[in-house]
């Protein structure tokens, strides 16, 4: 069975996207090195704006609504899964589903209004779920429906927090949402993998300070901080995970890290993911 | 005062509200079964999305395109380009792939009544593919029209997702369609056996045949062949008949099935030496033999003597003879035939009965000509 992340923080611009599709990214280099079986890794984006889809299929990112992850989650009964999926441009082992943004939009508009709303994207991918090693949801910065749909499917949350005021303010009411799923959705399983210190600044003293706050209250939790550095802007602007855009040398040991420092950020998060995970 | 009836909420149905209640029907099976069982979703997927079952009884390909097929090694327009290349040269496949051509132009003409049922199943490549349950003709149709009228771009099938395909499913719609030959018959029983008793088929099995002859070896459970009665209804005595068919060695399972040999000609094959049984299945394509004329091999294993004639009624002997003169003409392209009838003619002229044959063909030809617009 999959191991579902949830990318979440109704808190925009913090960073799931670009940890979304860089971890996406990362697990499949290093289960394709590793041979793992299966080795397959799928990134759903359920944020509307869908710019998670640029980086791992742009130009075949889009489809019709009633070919998209929206239909998916409005219809009954929703269409095949198992021939929406695509397979990624830079890694063959990633793969995604396409969106449609408007479709999106009047599915976030219509599922108050349809039974059983929480549960439409897990039940949408419980047929494909035991062919994949992970499953990574970006999720919309808004606690919404299909933030709920992304938790409720999902078996691990990781929180990307942007260590400012406002990037914490939040987070209180994102973990009330994560305890209400556990208990009104019978979601006993769902972790939280980790906080995840983003788009971290050294220069300014506040973020040193949120990241200690982290470590003192959720000490096995905190994971190491991703540093704001212009290989993530970069990377997105050519529409293509860090890993492509800054290769290293050679990955015929597995390496996924080069001598970007956003590479080895993320290398490190990818390694402590799978650790973590195989642990359970 | 007359007494007012009362209501029972509990017992009103859709006619008292006057409005139409769907019926809501309890399933077996889980939240799944009961949500998505009864509720259709029809999708269209593309003849490249989807693949036939090696293990449906009834088979359509030919069996040199077969292998290649399901190996692999060429995909459904290559082997449905072999296939008209192979009707060119075979009537039987001629005749076969006429039904499927016409079948396939009326998708244009009327559009696809049934839709193809099937499940997605992963591969090895990793991928999805939509497996076929039932509708590989509807499927095969479509592909030698695509091919044949030069298609750039796929057709699109309508189908439907089953959530748990079943044999009997399968057979079902084969009884439905056209009833496959006495050989696909007997692959239908053997696999409905095979399935109640839990023998699902090994995709490392190279031929087909080996699986359904599985059947032959297990020991019916108690009630099966009742149960098998109403699906491929036939008696119990019958269905055994037929999957004894399955002792036949694949070639010969191979064209019976492609000339549709009739199960009591393969019964009287049977019936001889298993030496003797190649020869008998190929006289029996070749001539045209009924069940009684594979019988008499048994007691001489050379043609029919003068001898025998003589025992045969005139109608059964001339009946023959016109059977096999027709087989030979149409076992032959439309050109060739020209030749072959110009060739009759000369002969027969040239033996000397051809102002005796004329009157005699005359009848014939009025009386089939009769019966043929009584029948319509």
């Amino acid at each position: 069975m999959a191991i579902v992340i949830a990318v979440a923080n109704q808190k925009g611009g913090v960073g799931k996207t670009t940890t979304a599709v860089n971890l996406a990214a990362g697990l499949a280099i290093k289960l394709r090195h590793e041979g793992h079986s299966p080795g397959k890794i799928l990134l759903v984006d359920a944020d509307p704006q869908g710019h998670g889809l640029l980086a791992v299929g742009f130009g075949r990112h889009l489809a019709a609504p009633e070919e998209s992850l929206a239909a998916l989650l409005v219809e009954t009964p929703p269409p095949s899964i198992q021939r929406m999926l695509r397979q990624g441009i830079h890694q063959s082992n990633l793969y995604y589903i396409p969106g449609n943004t408007q479709a999106m939009v009047a599915a976030r508009a219509r599922l108050p209004s349809l039974l059983a709303r929480e549960q439409r994207l897990a039940r949408a991918l419980a047929p494909i779920a035991d062919t994949y090693a992970y499953i990574i949801i970006d999720t919309p910065p808004t606690l919404d429906d299909l933030m709920i749909n992304a938790l409720v499917a999902a078996t691990h949350v990781l929180i990307p927090v942007e260590p400012s005021y406002l990037g914490l303010s939040g987070l209180k009411d994102l973990q009330q949402a994560i305890d209400q799923v556990r208990v009104h959705l019978a979601k006993d399983d769902l972790h939280i993998l980790g906080y995840l210190p983003t788009r971290c600044v050294r220069q300014r003293v506040e973020v040193q300070e949120i990241v200690d706050y982290l470590r003192e209250n959720y000490p096995a939790r905190t994971l190491r901080p991703i540093h704001e550095t212009t290989d993530l802007t970069y990377a997105h602007s050519a529409h293509m995970d860090v890993f492509t855009y800054r290769p290293p040398r050679s990955r015929r040991d597995g390496r996924l890290e080069s001598s970007s420092r956003a590479t080895q950020e993320y290398a490190w998060l990818v390694n402590e993911v799978v650790q973590r995970t195989r642990m359970e | 005062m007359a007494k007012r009836k009362r209501y029972n909420p509990l017992e009103e149905t859709g006619a008292d509200l006057g409005v139409v209640v769907p019926e809501v029907r309890a399933q077996e099976g889980g939240l799944d079964a009961t949500l998505f069982d009864g509720v259709e979703r029809i999708e269209r997927l593309a003849p490249s999305q989807m693949m036939p079952d090696r293990f449906q009884p009834r088979r359509l390909l030919p069996e040199k395109i077969r292998r290649r097929f399901f190996n692999g090694e060429i995909d459904c327009y290559a082997a449905a380009q072999a296939w008209l290349e192979l009707a060119g040269e075979d009537r039987a496949w001629e005749a076969r792939l006429a039904e499927l051509l016409d079948m396939g132009g009326s998708f244009k003409a009327q559009g696809q009544i049934k839709p193809i049922t099937g499940a997605w199943r992963p591969t090895e490549e990793e991928i999805f593919i939509f497996q076929i349950e039932t509708g590989e003709r509807r499927f095969w149709a479509a592909c030698l029209r695509a091919v044949r009228d030069g298609l750039q771009k796929e057709p699109e099938l309508r189908v439907e997702v089953v959530s748990a395909p079943t044999r009997q499913r399968q057979v079902l719609e084969n009884r439905h369609t056209k009833s496959p030959s006495a050989v696909g018959q007997a692959c239908e029983i053997a696999a409905l056996m095979l399935d109640e008793i839990g023998v699902k088929p090994d995709a490392e099995i190279k031929d087909e045949y080996e699986y359904f002859r599985l059947a032959l070896a297990r020991r019916a459970p108690h009630g099966m062949w009742a149960k098998l009665e109403p699906v491929m209804q036939h008696s119990t005595r019958r269905m055994q008949q037929l999957l004894s068919v399955l002792q036949l060695s694949t070639p010969l399972l191979e064209l019976a099935d492609r000339y549709q040999l009739p199960e009591r000609v393969l019964r009287e094959v049977l019936a001889l030496p298993k030496a003797g049984w190649k020869a008998a299945i190929q006289s029996a394509v070749r001539e045209g033999l009924t069940s009684e004329e594979v019988g008499q091999l048994r007691k001489k294993e050379d043609k029919p003597s003068r001898a025998d004639d003589a025992r045969r009624s005139p109608e059964r002997i001339a009946f023959t003879g016109l059977r096999r003169f027709t087989r030979a003409a149409m076992n032959v392209g439309a050109q060739e035939r020209q030749f072959v009838l110009d060739g009759v003619a000369d002969e027969v002229l040239v033996q000397g009965f051809g102002e005796a044959l004329l009157p005699l063909l005359k009848g014939i030809s009025e009386r089939i000509e009769v019966r043929l617009r009584g029948r319509l």
